[in-house]
């Protein structure tokens, strides 16, 4: 075989004049003259954190260079997440995989067709874009051009600057599919969303010697945070917290963390949920002085409570009653405060913002707001946004407001659109409904950095959406057929070593990340795509000329407009360290009672009632039930039992593994060693009934179609449920989901779908 | 003197694979070629059904089968009990893949890297190595220089703690003692399970592996 030396690698890797063969797909790095280095060279050491799953736990690495080389990845010590997991570590694979996309494409065949793609010059990239948007700015109106960003989540303040500059409202991201729904559900019953939840969040995380009882409610760090398990264990060691988790499959967050593990069937959290809160209002275990002063509808929400009965749930979660019993027992005897971490498991279900609210409740409830040991709100709140960048750089504050009528997706979720918090920087279109948006010319172009159509339930619905805008562009790492099969443009993106934007921030510290090796190719950092577009658009004074100083501009920006008064002299002076920046005040607990929790600064909740609510005032007013109501999966064993009869196992899919963050890694050689095909999981009895073995090829089959995959018989899965991972382009799952939807948040259904699994 | 160990904390691992993915970057092992690896064990039904892992590895034993069978002495023990290769020696014949009870070596037989014809600055050093054998190696270069084991370094888990087993001061020794640690006998590992892992899931002694080994 071709042997490409080191030393020739060195030469590849370094020339940013390295040919592209266009051929189809694959662009490879050409050999070069061989560059003499010895491989005896002095290590140096660079530092930067880690975006390979979501890019909000910033784990931290020390990067080895050897001839200024990436040579090897640690873990960085001394840092706030100083943990790294396996797909961190392959991030080195990323960085000089040679099918990564390295120059601007433009397709020569028509949409829809396997792309054939031809480089071209940025500039004409530029010219291209500007011409596209513009013209159908001035035929149509700017807001139909949408601004989408899928993976990663770092460019979504740069392209909501862009969005809103440019005058349109409709920026959204792949959170619409993900964990925003949680948000909602936050800011239904608080007004805001003071608690960054999920795995990755502090919020839930329990605190040693304070925490009196935890629930691991459908989230499991040991694979999406593994970063996380060590600290929460020593707290688990610690204190005499109590631990319940609650998880359809038997995860190594179970036996690391519960003291019950409720296995329930998929869909029924919200009944559970409500179980608790019955136990602890009829145990007088509830805080009953908060819910008198602070909160809203208490007696109607628990006289609804009250049918949630213990073997009722039982039923109904298809767990045994002793053990929800038992976790029952738990919450009323260890008291309060309580945390419950969650994840974005939870809103993947038609009835999702509600069962999350009757979850989120329980910590109320209980008095556990605000107070150590309990969710506590960050203390004076820096003007950042979700994403580190700021909502003075995004613009959501000043610009998105005057063009809030000009949303596309208010018919279809109108809570979703009235509740977005532009205060707060966001301003989130929901994404799921793209196919209709595009089918009614509403939207008519877009602008993707990152986005894989295979996220969205019936898949080819999104991809046919993208083929028939006037005109798609999209930025990547790779070539991904099936998004880059429907698009006009590709964009060569950098990755994280290659660019700086945003800051990597942990609550009051921030730090900078430099480029550590300079962009492969001719890949730009998102940030500075989305400034170069800008620019192109005419924008030039709003995103300073663009160029290779652009994110340098984003940081200064973001840094002064978040009113933080670090700078970014200041950070990197202190770089490789971070700046804290230190509270004004002291420190302050339930800030509901001296107005911190209200961006008017008085006490109490940013609800219609100014309480926390129990019943939802927003909800009420838009028609729904104000009660966190519980209700069956649309497709279940229960709500559709013709369906069952065919399709009688519950398809659970979405969850994470340890090797892949959805639809990535893929081409990432040591992950990909680890979980080589796509694996469909079911129980032994489910495998014995149906005369599966591991190894097998299965058809996973749906009223909407079937793909195949690998059986993989094994103990995680309940009897009746199918656990499906996504993003596989050759099984991709969501082409058998429905497009059933929350109404409240748009949310589709991947944790209730219904199957049949069988051997080919 | 020293004698190198390790604990592997069954009960802690959290099956992520970071064990086995920093071991092939440190060394930059080929496709195929893994030093440590990650195995899923199951045990009971569903509503009370098990999974957890186990952590193959060489288990540097005391009087390595491999050891004694190496022609050239190309395999050999230091003198703190880590079983090492000398790939200058290793004539590449197979003996003591054969002969190691854990399946813990592998012979390099593919002048193969993980992207076709490349060679990244981290598998350098690997991709000289061909028709030798590869294993574990307590990271012994490392160690010496004041480290760890990489998967030590990298578990997130905290499962793997290394150290020197004969000074009663060390992080391992303590461990040892404070979490009643067993030996897997005739190694230098020693094991924590989960209180009701099967015992026939749990790390086997060298002569049980080799039986072990022969009945397949
Ligand atoms: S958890 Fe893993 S993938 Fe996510 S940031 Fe940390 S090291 Fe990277
Ligand atoms: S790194 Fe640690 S927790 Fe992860 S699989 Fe390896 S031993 Fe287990």
């Amino acid at each position: 075989m071709l042997k490409v030396s080191r030393r020739t690698f060195l030469k590849i890797a370094a020339a940013t004049g390295a040919g592209a063969s266009v051929l189809g797909k694959n662009i490879l790095f050409q050999s070069a003259d061989p560059v003499l280095a010895a491989s005896t060279s002095p290590e140096v050491v660079k530092y930067s954190h880690c975006v390979q799953c979501n890019h909000t736990p910033f784990c931290g690495m020390k990067l080895i260079f050897k001839d200024d080389k990436l040579y090897r990845i640690e873990k960085r010590s001394d840092y706030n997440n100083n943990l790294i997991c396996a797909k961190g570590v392959a991030a080195i694979q990323e960085l000089y995989d040679p099918e990564r996309l390295l120059y601007p494409m433009k397709r020569t065949n028509p949409k829809g067709e396997p792309g054939q793609w031809e480089r071209i010059s940025w500039d004409e990239a530029l010219t291209t874009i500007a011409d596209k948007l513009n013209g159908i700015k001035e035929k149509h109106g700017a807001e139909k051009v949408a601004f989408i960003t899928g993976d990663p989540k770092e460019p979504r303040s740069a392209l909501m600057r862009l969005a809103y500059t440019f005058g349109s409202p409709n920026f959204g991201t792949e959170s619409s599919t993900c964990f925003l729904a949680l948000d909602l559900s936050n800011k239904l019953t608080f007004g805001k969303n003071h608690f960054m939840t999920g795995p990755c969040g502090p919020g839930g995380n329990p605190v040693p010697g304070k925490t009196k009882v935890a629930i691991f409610w459908g989230t499991n760090p040991a694979w999406s945070a593994p970063f996380s398990v060590a600290g929460l264990r020593n707290a688990k060691e610690k204190g005499d917290c109590k631990y319940i988790v609650v998880d359809p499959r038997v995860t190594p967050t179970v036996h690391t963390f519960a003291d019950v593990h409720l296995q329930i069937r998929p869909g029924t959290d919200g009944a559970l949920a409500l179980c608790f809160a019955k136990a602890l209002i009829e145990n007088d275990a509830y805080d009953k002085e908060f819910v008198e002063k602070w909160t809203h509808g208490f007696e109607e929400y628990a006289e609804y409570c009250k049918q949630f009965t213990v073997e009722k749930v039982a039923e109904i979660c298809d767990v045994p009653a002793e053990r929800i019993q038992e976790a029952c027992d738990i919450l009323v005897k260890q008291g309060s405060p309580i945390v419950c971490k969650t994840a974005a498991a939870w809103p993947h279900h038609v009835n999702g913002v509600n069962s999350h609210r009757a979850m989120w409740l329980l910590m109320p409830l209980t008095g556990s707001l605000d107070v150590p040991g309990g969710l506590k709100v960050p203390d004076e709140p820096m003007d950042f946004d979700m994403w580190n960048g700021s909502p003075g750089f995004s613009r959501a504050r000043d610009l998105l407001p005057k063009l809030d009528d000009k949303r596309v997706d208010r018919k279809y979720v109108p809570i979703w659109a009235d509740m977005e918090d532009y205060y707060a920087g966001q301003g989130n279109l929901q994404l799921n409904f793209l196919p209709e948006y595009v089918r009614d010319g509403e939207i008519k172009a877009c602008v993707a950095l990152g986005v894989n159509a295979m996220m969205w339930p019936q898949t080819q619905e999104y991809q046919k959406a993208f083929q028939d805008m006037e005109f798609a562009v999209s930025a990547d790492f790779y070539i991904r057929p099936q998004t880059h099969d429907y698009v006009d443009m590709i964009l060569p993106a950098a990755m994280s070593f290659e660019r700086a934007c945003p800051v990597a921030r942990f609550g009051r510290k921030l730090f900078l990340r430099e480029p550590v090796v300079e962009p492969a190719g001719e890949a730009r950092p998102d940030y500075r795509i989305c400034c170069d577009i800008g620019t192109a658009l005419g924008f030039g004074d709003e995103f300073w000329g663009g160029g290779e100083k652009s994110e340098e501009n984003c940081l200064i920006e973001t840094l002064k407009t978040s009113g933080c008064g670090v700078t970014l002299e200041d950070l990197r002076a202190a770089s490789p360290e971070g700046v804290v920046i230190p509270l004004k005040g002291e420190p302050q607990d339930k800030k509901y009672e001296t107005g911190g929790l209200r961006y008017d600064g008085k006490p109490g909740f940013e609800t219609p009632t100014g309480k926390m609510e129990f019943t939802s005032e927003v909800l009420r007013k838009y028609g729904f039930d104000p009660l966190p109501i519980y209700k069956e999966p649309t497709q279940g064993p229960v709500s559709s039992p013709e369906v069952a009869k065919d399709f009688p196992l519950i398809l659970n899919s979405g969850s994470r593994v340890p090797m892949y963050t959805h639809s990535k890694q893929r081409h990432t050689p040591w992950l990909r060693d680890l979980m080589p095909e796509p694996i469909c999981r079911l129980s032994p009895k489910a495998a014995r009934e149906r005369g599966i073995e591991t190894g097998d090829e299965v058809e996973l089959s749906t009223q909407f179609g079937a793909i195949r995959a690998k059986a993989e018989v094994t103990n995680i899965v309940r009897d009746d449920c199918i656990d499906m991972f996504h993003g596989w382009e050759q099984a991709n799952v969501n082409l058998v989901h429905a497009r059933d939807f929350d109404p409240i948040s748009g949310f589709p259904s991947y944790k209730e779908g219904l199957c049949q699994v069988k051997k080919v | 003197m020293a004698t190198y160990g390790m604990v592997l904390n069954l009960d802690h691992c959290i099956g992520c694979y970071t064990c086995v993915v920093a071991c092939k970057m440190f060394y930059g092992t080929r496709p195929g070629v893994d030093y440590n690896g990650v195995v899923p064990v199951e045990w009971g039904e569903f509503p009370n059904a098990k999974q957890r892992y186990q952590l193959p590895m060489c288990m540097h034993c005391i009087d390595a089968p491999c050891v004694t069978v190496c022609p050239v002495k190309a395999t050999y023990a230091s003198e703190e009990g880590v079983v090492l290769m000398d790939y200058d020696k290793c004539v590449g014949c197979g003996l003591c893949v054969t002969a190691c009870p854990y399946d813990a070596r592998t012979l390099v037989r593919d002048d193969v890297t993980h992207f076709e014809g490349i060679v990244l600055p981290h598998e350098e050093e690997a991709s000289d190595r061909l028709n030798i054998v590869e294993k574990c190696t307590f990271c012994y270069g490392a160690v010496k220089n004041g480290g760890q084991p990489m998967c030590t370094v990298h578990c997130p888990g905290v499962c793997r703690i290394f150290g020197d087993v004969d000074d009663p001061e060390s992080e391992i020794s303590k461990y040892i003692k404070e979490k009643n640690a067993v030996r897997v006998e005739g190694t230098h590992i020693w094991y924590v399970a989960p209180a009701d892992m099967p015992k026939e899931f749990l790390p086997m002694s060298p002569v049980e592996a080799a039986q072990a080994k022969a009945a397949k």
